[in-house]
Parts: C-alpha cells; structure tokens; sequence
C-alpha cells in the first residue's frame, strides 16, 4: 500500500463546493439555471455561457467512459507493484471525471462501459478526493 | 478579393541542434545554435532578421527559454519577439504568425525556434515531462487520479479509440513499425533498428494501450525556420519552400454526455481552413508530417483530416499505406516514435527537407504538397500547415 497521499488541487471559486461536498462524502455538480445542462466546476455554463450555475446532489453513481493502466510512477501515492489504474467516468447525470481506481487483489480491472460508485477518500492537504474501488 | 496573391510566407532557413540522447547544454544553447544555423543555412546573416518567435516545452520556464535569447543572439531592432505558448501546437502557430507579419509587411524574415532538453543524468525522461503544471479546481484533479505526462491521456484516449470503432493493439503496433521504417533510411533518426511486431508486442508496457514503441522518443535538441517575406526568398541558399496554408483549431469540447474529445481533434478544424487556404483538399496531398508523440495522434490525424473514415485508421494504417511505398508517406523521418520528440518542430523540419528534396534514401518522389501537423494539450490544441516547393499548386 502506498503511503504517501494523492496530490489535491487548490480549489478555486469554480470548484470549492465539489470540494466542501466532498469532504462530507456527497458527490455533486452544477446545472445551468437557464438551459439545464449538466457540468462540473464551470464558472460559465458550457452550453449556453449563462452564469447561474446551481449545486445539485448526484446519485454517485457513473460509467467507465475509458481508463488506463499505468506503468510508470510520477508520484509516490500511486508506487506501486505492476500498474496503478485511472479512468474517467461519466456521472449518471451527465459529467466526466477522472479518478483514481483502486482494484483490489484478485479483482478486475475495470473496461469501458462498466457501471461504478464515485466515492472520496483523503488526499494531500486535507482535500478529498474521488475514487472508484474494484 | 481585390489584394494580389503576394505569398503567404516562405520558409527559407532550417537549422538544428542537438537532436541527441546524450545530456547537452540548457535549451537555450540549443535553441541560439539552431537558430544560428538557420539563418546560415538561408545565407542571411543575423542582421538581415527583423523578427524572432520562441517556443518552448509546456514544461520548461521562461528561465529555461525565453526572451531573453534576444539578447544572446545579439539580435538587434527587431520588429516582433514573442514567447508563444501553445503546447505542442506552438511551432506551427509561430510559423502563422511569422506568415502574417512578412505579409502584413511587419518584417521580412522571422525565425522561429523550439528547444528543449529533457533530458537530464539521473532523471528518467517522462519525469521530464510528468510534471504538475499547475492544479487549480477541477481540472487538478488529472493529477489526483495519477494521470501525470502525455502517455497517461493520450493511451487513455486511445483506450475509448477502441472501445468505439474495435481498434486493435497491432493497429498501433503497424503504426509504429511504419514510422520505424522510415526511421531506418534517416541517418539522424534516433531508432533505425528494424521493429517487428512481436518486437513491439513484446516491449514493455508505459500506459496500456501503449507499450514503449508507441511512445514518442525524448531528445535534447533545437530546430529553428527562417520564414521570409516571399519576394524576399527567392534568391536566397535553400531551395524556397512555400506556405500554402495554415489553420489552428482548438475545439474546447465539454467534458460531459453526448461529447467525444478523445476520438475528434482539432485536425478537422484546422485542416479545413488549411486546405481551403491552399486549394487544395486530401487527395491532392502527397506526403504526411503528423504529430506522432504517441502512436495513436497521427492515426487520429488521419481521420480528421479526411484521409480515411472516422474510426478506420487501425485498418488503413495496417494497409502499409502509410510507410515507404505505401500510396501516402507519413513521417518520412521517423517522426517523434522513432527518429525524435522535438515537439511541433519534429514534424516541420521533415516537411522542409521533403520540399527541398533533400532527404535523400527516404525523398519522395512526389513532394509538391506536404501536409504538416501539430497536436497540442490533451486535443485542445490543433495547427495544420501546408508547404510545397511551388508558390502556388
């Protein structure tokens, strides 16, 4: 297990409530008050370019939109014995993230198209962040 | 239009330095000889340059390569300096801007240069390249999921590739053989041992789908164009190499449902405003220079340009049509997977020797429209420019 945390971005105006949400275990995003779509840590919606962008729950859960394996470490959090895994999943409601996936001994990796539960877990500076567990 | 057609530019000057594995001198070193070389090989002297833009690696500083080469080339009154950021897309966009000045009549010959030394004793190169560039809000968030560097992004890509459209492994691999293929008759390729595909089946793994030969060979090195005003090229060292076309596209493409970025670049963008500026369209073209940090960018390329459908470049790439002999060459000079990742100068600098007709055992034989190709970001960023020894096709 890899000791070191994940490295966090700095929230900013964009992104501080997907923060704050985060560290209490809620997986949110924004809807344009305008035209309804969805999207993440946007200061101007991306369909419309309105500026009324509310808050909403997400049910949590997402598709693997892709994801890869990777054999190289950049970082120490994700040393590891062979390959380490990220995706980026599509929420139910609309929006992509990426995220770190944890594939437990014995367990598959994830591939395109399988249903997974975006869940947060402590990263560096105190900012949670999301992961995927397999 | 009422303006007589004047020229968009010529390419009169090509100039390199380094192009090694071996450690070299700071980027700056290599990019004031690249630049020295340049201006030579067009038979100017640094005097006659009244124009200067500068690109450097997302990952270096101004410290590393900045405005401050000025100074070091003693280059005096000139009439337009930049530093241009636009990731990998910055040398064909430098040479944009140099085409617009020399035709506005801002100034007559502008170099352009990219240098780089990633290489360093001690450090693995994609730590070169895998660095935190900045982590502000969501998109930080590449970070925390571990997807540092190009490999990562561009295998990830690639993964949904072949979710998509059923691109294979062997797809990239015949990618890669070809580009190799054509690394073997270049003299200052850095690869030009002959690659199998059991050789590439069997090389490590750097991102799956991406093994070592998919990715792009990390160099130390600078390359420097002279573009000139084209009344001012004509009698000059070099054979003229002339600006047809060029265009930029930067689709910015939401991040949600409903929305592909992974699998449509900015090509089809850029290559449409390209082609229209030259008058020319795909068929007309009769070699590649395409971005190839990874194997599946010029694949990608490829579609968006129009030489083949959406999601059929694993097929026509595996036709060998793309390697020597095949009906379109692409990355005549083994590219960035096998002869050296400088960047959007790799691809250029490949397109100027074929225009010239220099490249000698690797020339084309048909070489009067090359298209050249520049991939930037995660498909953020797109430049496409179109060369041909013939100031007009």
């Amino acid at each position: 297990m890899p000791v070191a945390l994940r490295p966090a971005p700095d929230p900013d105006e964009a992104s501080r409530p997907f923060f704050e949400a985060a560290r209490l275990g809620r997986l949110v995003y924004q809807r344009c008050q305008r035209c309804d779509a969805a999207q993440l840590g946007r200061m101007l919606c991306q369909q419309c370019f309105g500026s009324e962008l509310e808050w909403f729950e997400a049910s949590g859960q997402a598709t693997v939109h892709s994801f890869v394996a990777i054999h190289l470490t950049y970082h120490p959090a994700f040393e590891s014995e062979s390959a380490y895994v990220a995706a980026i999943v599509e929420l139910d409601e609309g929006p992509r993230l990426p995220v770190y996936v944890a594939v437990a001994p014995g367990h598959a990796r994830p591939v395109v198209g399988d249903v997974v539960r975006v869940e947060f877990e402590c990263g560096e500076n105190d900012i949670f962040l999301p992961i995927v567990r397999r | 239009m009422t303006r007589p057609h004047i020229g968009l530019g010529t390419i009169t000057g090509l100039g390199t330095a380094g192009l090694t594995r071996a450690a070299t001198p700071p980027a700056a070193a290599l990019a004031l000889q690249a630049v020295l070389n340049a201006i030579a090989d067009a038979g100017l002297s640094p005097a006659d340059i009244d124009g200067l833009i500068i690109c450097r690696s997302g990952a270096a500083s101004e410290q590393d390569l900045g405005l401050a080469l000025q100074r070091t080339l003693g280059l005096r009154d000139l009439a337009l300096l930049h530093v241009l950021h636009g990731e990998g897309t910055s040398s064909i966009q430098a040479i944009q801007m140099a085409s617009l000045a020399v035709q506005a009549g801002v100034a007559s010959h502008v170099v352009c240069v990219f240098a780089d030394a990633p290489i360093v004793p001690g450090r693995p190169a994609h730590k070169s390249f895998g660095r935190i560039k900045s982590s502000q809000g969501m998109s930080g968030l590449r970070y925390s999921a571990g997807l540092f560097g190009g490999a990562a992004v561009f295998a990830m890509a690639a993964r949904r590739h072949m979710a998509l459209f059923g691109t294979l492994e062997v797809h990239f691999g015949a990618m890669a053989i070809a580009t190799r293929e054509w690394a073997i008759r270049n003299p200052q390729a850095l690869l030009r041992t002959p690659l199998s595909m059991n050789d590439y089946l069997a090389a490590r793994w750097i991102a799956e789908p991406f093994r070592l030969y998919d990715c792009a060979m990390p160099a130390n090195g600078g390359i420097a164009v002279v573009v000139s005003a084209t009344e001012r090229a004509m009698d000059l060292a070099q054979p003229p190499v002339h600006i047809l076309g060029v265009g930029q596209g930067h689709p910015g493409t939401p991040e949600s449902r409903g929305f592909e970025p992974e699998v449509h670049s900015g090509a089809a963008q850029a290559g449409k405003m390209a082609f229209k500026m030259a008058g020319v369209g795909p068929t007309d073209v009769d070699i590649c220079q395409l971005y190839d940090a990874f194997s599946y960018l010029p694949m990608l390329a490829l579609e968006d340009y129009g030489f083949c459908a959406k999601g059929e470049s694993g097929p026509f790439v595996a036709s060998g049509v793309t390697a020597p002999g095949g009906a379109l060459p692409v990355n005549t000079g083994g590219g960035h997977l096998s002869g050296c990742y400088l960047q959007g100068m790799t691809p250029v600098c490949e397109a100027v020797i074929q225009a010239r007709g220099q490249a000698g055992e690797r020339q084309c034989a048909k070489h009067d429209v090359i298209l050249v190709s520049n991939e930037g970001g995660r498909f953020d960023h797109h430049a496409s420019l179109i060369l041909s020894p013939h100031p007009k096709v």
